[in-house]
């Protein structure tokens, strides 16, 4: 074909799409639904990862537990404190108070509020709090009569909830009640002096693997370490073992690829005798090959970024519920999960990858033994006018 | 044993490859046998219609091993190291490999120039209607098989060795190997400045080179073209032991860190890959270059063809050295206009 | 165009049934000059669609070859051959029109190869039916036409490029007389303007015209050239 004229095949490629309407539009029906249902699942994934990664790039780079026979044990909070600061490459030891307790409708997390990080509201506030006050988190509800927080651990204590966290911060608040030391000791049985874990920092990531020989001999009792890097492993095999929906959506979305692929071969495999006339007519193999390609892109494309708009809206619709029902059990909005953009390019990406360089490589394969054989091989059999 | 997703799909399409290719060999050696152009008769002709589809087999297969060696790339550069343990680059990956992860690399690379001359002598061919050139690609198919067929191999060894158990030295061996800043005792220093001049003068001939071969009109092309082919390889040599030596700080930003396998990192903007793409590119057109230098010299018909092809070979072996001095160097001249000193 | 085409001892051999084969064509040898219009006659089956088809390089002989001004295109590698195909016109016993297309439609099919643009390929189609006297039906879908009209827009595809070579295989089959006589003219101005036309038939007011070239007679896959005008009338299908 003429350079001047290669457009005329797109337009050819239209009118060939047209020339069976319904076939072509299931087909792009099915692979529509097929790409909406692959890229939830994967966006899904994607965005819980990114979510996860940014909180964990938050957190301390190592955390420091004591533990014996029976589990875990608080610690010396000085000696903790010296043993690490002992330890070349630490920066920053820190002790923390936390721990479950029960509350009105559940368990919930009480931390202790650390002066030396103080915690901001949405207007940039600091908050002050005192004795028997309390922040709590979006999913902290139950309130009793006096309009409080009653909290079961080690003692019981009634709280006044002074501020809540905005649901925007749910992902790491939602079950929060942030309290005083004073307060946080007496419903954990936390002595003084004592802390649930200790904390640190390093320079380079990497340094904290590097660390943990030293750290684990520089205390004098068994301690359990944790690194960011096997916190982000934890929560991927988690997201793995909670990933039903994406084994669910998987496999059916595994089987209607391949049962699209599997048409698409005898569609192209039926029009054999047409792709032996349109040769004998002057056609050459690359004009045949790019016609096969420009149909498959007229009717995948569409789909797939159908599809993965389609996908987008329905992970990211305001105030959705069924991603915190079903991942979270939470039964209000999900908490914001966050998508950058290099995180929607590595899903279209897996979505290409997934779908439709399956479906163009099959076309072309199945052209591809089409455009190299004589024309009449081909036309045999075939039903003409 | 290491078994990633992603090692799975090298594998799967290495294994696409050598059955492709196997294909293609069972005809290439019917045709180093039989071939006899000048007779229409019935084995002949049917000889032929096999021999059509040689080019195109061959094509797909070169497409496939690249497609394979950029996903391996990626699999040694940025996803291993984070499951062989003290690995933070490549390098710990192929020290967990042992002799098998250069043996991998080796053999990959000979097969792809292997497949791409095919590629090249298919393209020419293209031009004449009576495929000329058949004989010479069934030969070229043969010779592709060995490497193909020992890479497959080492790549299975290679993997069979990744234990996510035993620890690595990574990096860390290269300072022992190279000495550090201080650089080894007894050995002669050479100075950045004595790398630089090298590189500039290869560079300059090897552009000059290629120059004469795109304008010019020589007399002996194939001779021309042949050292050009080994000057942009010698080229290759020293621009690689140039950015290991010289380049590599300014890219990390540090005083010295001779590994190039972390420049394919990607908080290092993965970098490597386009460096190391020109440096192939130079490779792979040189011995484009010299291939069809010497098809046009023995098949008349195909002279015009086989200088187009020659011609275009020099241009991106020029273009891709430029390419290779900017990415590398560009660096280092902002670090200079920034600091006022050269690293060293 | 200067020596036309040539065949070679072609020998084509089909498959038949119970893994036998059966020899279509054995060691063929014809010259077909340019400017020149050629007959080939021949009983049913006897393997003139299959010459015509190996002239026009839909197929490839089992041995021999087929030359086109010296060269042999039969043994040309296939971006070459599809090339040659360009230089050809075809018309086929079957017709093979694309059904779901209009008549215009199947047309542009034969002339999409050709066409700088848009415009130009319409013109060209139009011009093309108009030839026929069908372009009036240009919009109508194939399906909807009656045999003669169909014929007449394959033949009005194979003249749509002003092909080099024309190759037609019973082209008068659904015409009445006049249609006859609109096809011997339109052969006689492809070849005045320098085309190689060979035409299979059995149809007496093809054979029985005077004008043709050359006659060959194809019967029990040997391919014989009748001597004269007289004797093409004594051989009848």
């Amino acid at each position: 074909m003429k350079a001047a004229a290669r457009h005329l095949l797109w337009i050819w490629a239209g009118r060939e799409v047209l020339r069976r309407p319904g076939e072509s539009s299931l087909l792009l029906l099915c692979l529509l639904l097929l790409t909406l249902l692959m890229t939830t699942a994967l966006m899904l994934t994607q965005a819980f990862s990114e979510t996860a990664d940014a909180l964990i790039t938050q957190a301390p780079a190592v955390v420091v537990r004591r533990v014996t026979a029976g589990g875990w044990q608080p610690l010396p909070a000085g000696p903790a404190l010296a043993a690490a600061a002992a330890v070349r490459g630490v920066l920053n030891p820190r002790v923390r108070i936390w721990g479950n307790v029960s509350g009105p409708q559940g368990t919930l997390m009480v931390v202790a509020h650390d002066a030396r990080s103080p915690v901001t509201d949405q207007h940039g506030v600091a908050l002050h709090l005192v004795p028997g006050q309390a922040a709590v988190g979006a999913g902290v509800s139950g309130a009793d009569a006096r309009g409080g927080l009653a909290l079961e651990g080690h003692e019981s204590l009634h709280l006044e909830v002074v501020h809540r966290f905005p649901s925007e911060t749910a992902a790491s608040t939602y079950d929060l009640v942030l309290v005083t030391p004073a307060d946080a000791r007496r419903l954990l049985g936390l002595p003084e002096g004592f802390a649930s874990d200790l904390v640190l920092d390093v320079f380079h990531e990497p340094e904290a693997e590097a660390l943990l020989p030293e750290l684990q001999g520089a205390f004098p009792w068994p301690v359990h370490l944790t690194t960011r890097r096997m916190v982000r492993g934890d929560y991927r095999s988690q997201l793995a073992k909670r990933g039903g929906i994406f084994v669910v959506s998987g496999l059916p979305a595994l089987c209607g690829l391949l049962l699209i692929l599997v048409a698409t071969v005898k569609a192209v495999r039926n029009e054999r005798a047409t792709t032996g006339l349109i040769k004998a007519l002057g056609w050459t193999s690359d004009d045949l090959l790019r016609l096969y390609l420009y149909k498959s892109l007229l009717i995948a494309l569409p789909a797939i970024v159908g599809g993965i708009a389609g996908a987008y809206l329905l992970v990211f619709l305001p105030h959705n519920q069924w991603v915190a029902d079903l991942f979270f059990g939470w039964p209000g909005p999900a908490p914001p999960l966050a998508l950058s953009i290099q995180g929607v390019v590595w899903v279209a990406a897996q979505v290409a990858v997934l779908i439709l360089a399956p479906f163009l490589t099959v076309t072309l394969w199945a052209a591809l033994g089409s455009a190299t054989a004589d024309p009449q091989q081909l036309m045999q059999g075939g039903r003409f006018l | 044993m290491l078994w990633h997703p992603i090692l799975i799909g090298v594998w799967l399409t290495d294994l696409s490859v050598a059955l492709l290719m196997l294909s293609a060999a069972w005809t290439a050696l019917k045709m180093t046998v039989a071939w006899r152009p000048d007779a229409p008769s019935a084995d002949q002709l049917r000889l032929e219609r096999s021999a059509e589809d040689l080019p195109l087999k061959a094509r797909w297969a070169a497409l496939l091993l690249l497609a394979a060696t950029v996903l391996l790339a990626v699999a040694l550069t940025n996803v291993l190291p984070a499951h062989v343990p003290g690995a933070m680059c490549a390098t710990g990956v192929l020290q967990a490999m042992g002799s098998a992860g250069r043996r991998l690399l080796t053999l990959r690379g000979m097969a792809l120039l292997a497949l791409f001359i095919c590629q090249v002598i298919g393209a020419i061919d293209r031009h004449e209607p009576r495929s000329l050139l058949a004989p010479a690609m069934a030969r070229a198919i043969l010779i592709a098989q060995p490497p193909l067929w020992l890479s497959q191999w080492a790549f299975l060894e290679a993997i069979n060795r990744l234990r996510p158990h035993a620890a690595v030295d990574c990096c860390a061996l290269l300072y022992e190997r190279s000495g550090g800043l201080a650089g080894r005792p007894g050995s002669m220093p050479i100075t950045d400045a004595f790398w630089m001049a090298l590189l500039l003068a290869a560079s300059a001939g090897v552009l000059a080179l290629a120059a004469r071969i795109r304008w010019g009109r020589p007399p002996q092309r194939s001779v021309m073209a042949g050292g050009l082919a080994l000057l942009a390889g010698f080229w290759c040599v020293l621009a690689a032991t140039c950015l290991k030596k010289v380049f590599a700080g300014y890219i990390y930003q540090v005083p010295s860190h001779e590994c190039l396998y972390c420049l394919f990192l990607l908080q290092h903007g993965a970098v490597g890959f386009p460096i190391f793409g020109a440096l192939a590119m130079v490779l792979a057109e040189g011995l484009a270059c010299w291939t069809a230098a010497l098809i046009g010299e023995r098949r008349r018909p195909l002279a015009d063809a086989a200088r187009q092809r020659a011609s275009s070979a020099a241009l991106r072996i020029m273009a891709a050295s430029v390419a290779f001095l900017i990415m590398a160097g560009m660096p280092a001249l902002l670090w200079r206009w920034r600091f006022g000193v050269w690293i060293g | 165009m200067k020596q036309g085409l040539i065949c070679r001892k072609v020998t084509f051999v089909r498959s038949a049934s119970a893994g036998s084969t059966r020899v279509v064509l054995d060691n063929v040898e014809a010259r077909f000059a340019p400017a020149s219009r050629t007959l080939i006659s021949g009983p049913t089956g006897a393997g003139k669609s299959t010459l015509l088809h190996l002239l026009g390089g839909l197929e490839r002989p089992h041995q021999g070859e087929i030359r086109f001004d010296g060269q042999p295109i039969s043994r040309w590698i296939a971006p070459h051959r599809d090339r040659w195909r360009q230089r050809i016109g075809l018309v086929f016993q079957q017709l093979c029109l694309v059904d779901g297309l209009s008549a215009l439609e199947n047309v542009y099919l034969a002339a999409l190869p050709h066409a700088c643009g848009l415009k130009h390929l319409r013109r060209m189609g139009l011009a093309a039916l108009e030839r026929l006297q069908m372009s009036p039906l240009a919009g109508q879908r194939v399906e909807a036409l009656s045999g003669g009209q169909r014929q007449r827009v394959a033949i009005a595809r194979a003249l749509v490029h002003q092909p080099q070579v024309l190759l037609m295989d019973e082209p008068t089959a659904f015409q009445d007389d006049h249609g006859v006589a609109e096809v011997i003219s339109l052969i006689e101005a492809a070849r005045q303007r320098g085309a190689l036309v060979v035409v299979c038939s059995h149809d007496p007011r093809l054979v029985n015209d005077s004008h043709w070239s050359a006659h060959y007679h194809l019967q029990q896959a040997h391919l014989t050239r009748v001597a004269d005008s007289a004797a093409c009338s004594g051989i009848q299908s």
